[in-house]
């Protein structure tokens, strides 16, 4: 699975990078610290962190890119600022729960 | 940023600036591409910028901002971060998976969560955290690349 065909699969909006990059798993969690944890390079990261901080740890994990479920986006700056270290971030209406099931479904 | 080339090792050090979120991580994020760049390799550089983030975050948010030096050898790096804030009264609370005194406003950016110097230590092969109540905080991390 790549980060581009994630997008055409879920339907998701891309809203920063275009970069395409390969995707190993899927991590959840909005406190940014438990994501330096545990977030692992080639993962899909879901959060409702959209603060220029998670472009900076999405940078350091690795990540392979980012989703924001419940239609949530970005501010500009953010979105200038991912784009410019080509990091992918894509909007879901889904919620994180519909879109890990579906992920993993995609993953087997 | 400053370079101070020595033969064999590169000294990279930056200002670590107080309270400011939208730059903080700038020196992580400029230590990580230096590496990239002398072909380090991937597990190294990334259990190497996570470290230095967290500590650099922490001067952010509590340390009022401090000095980060990377020192990058063949073999090795090591982060020192030196802060003249607050201090650690305990440090091995302050080390425990959980423990934070981090204010609402700044979990509600993401952080707070406790888990920041434990990380440092997961991701680091040696870690030193000294302080003084009153005069401040450093904080040595220390990577060995291979071989
Ligand atoms: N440079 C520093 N100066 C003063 N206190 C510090 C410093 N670094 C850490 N501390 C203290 O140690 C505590 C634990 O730090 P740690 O990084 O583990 O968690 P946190 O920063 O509170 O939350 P998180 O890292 O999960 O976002 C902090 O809440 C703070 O009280
Ligand atoms: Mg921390």
């Amino acid at each position: 699975m790549t980060t581009k065909k994630l997008e055409k699969e879920l339907g998701l909006q891309r809203l920063s990078g275009n970069v395409d990059k390969d995707i190993e798993s899927c991590y959840i969690s909005d406190m940014l610290s438990r994501v330096l944890g545990g977030c692992q390079s080639g993962d899909v990261w879901i959060t409702v962190q959209t603060s220029l901080n998670m472009v900076a740890v999405a940078i350091m994990t690795e990540a392979a890119c980012v989703i924001f479920p419940e239609g949530l986006s970005a501010p500009d700056n953010v979105v200038e600022k991912a784009d410019e270290e080509g990091l992918t971030i894509f909007s879901s209406k889904e919620t994180a729960f519909s879109l890990a099931t579906k992920i993993a479904a995609l993953l087997k | 940023m400053v370079n101070d080339n020595k033969s064999d090792t590169l000294i990279q050090k930056y200002t670590v600036c107080a309270n400011d979120f939208a730059s903080a991580g700038a020196a992580s994020a400029s230590v990580k591409k230096t590496l990239k760049q002398l072909g380090f390799s991937p597990d190294f550089i990334r259990r190497t910028s996570i470290a230095m983030y967290e500590g650099e975050i922490n001067m952010v948010i509590h340390g009022g901002g401090g000095i980060a030096e990377a020192e990058i050898a063949e073999n090795y790096v090591k982060i020192t971060l030196t802060d003249e804030g607050p201090g650690i009264a305990d440090i091995d609370l302050a080390m425990r998976e959980g423990f934070s005194t981090a204010s609402e406003s700044v979990r509600e950016l993401g952080f707070g969560a406790g888990m920041g110097l434990p990380n440092i230590k997961k991701q680091a092969d040696e870690i030193n955290l000294s302080s003084e109540v009153g005069v401040g905080t450093t904080l040595v991390i220390s990577l060995f690349s291979g071989a």
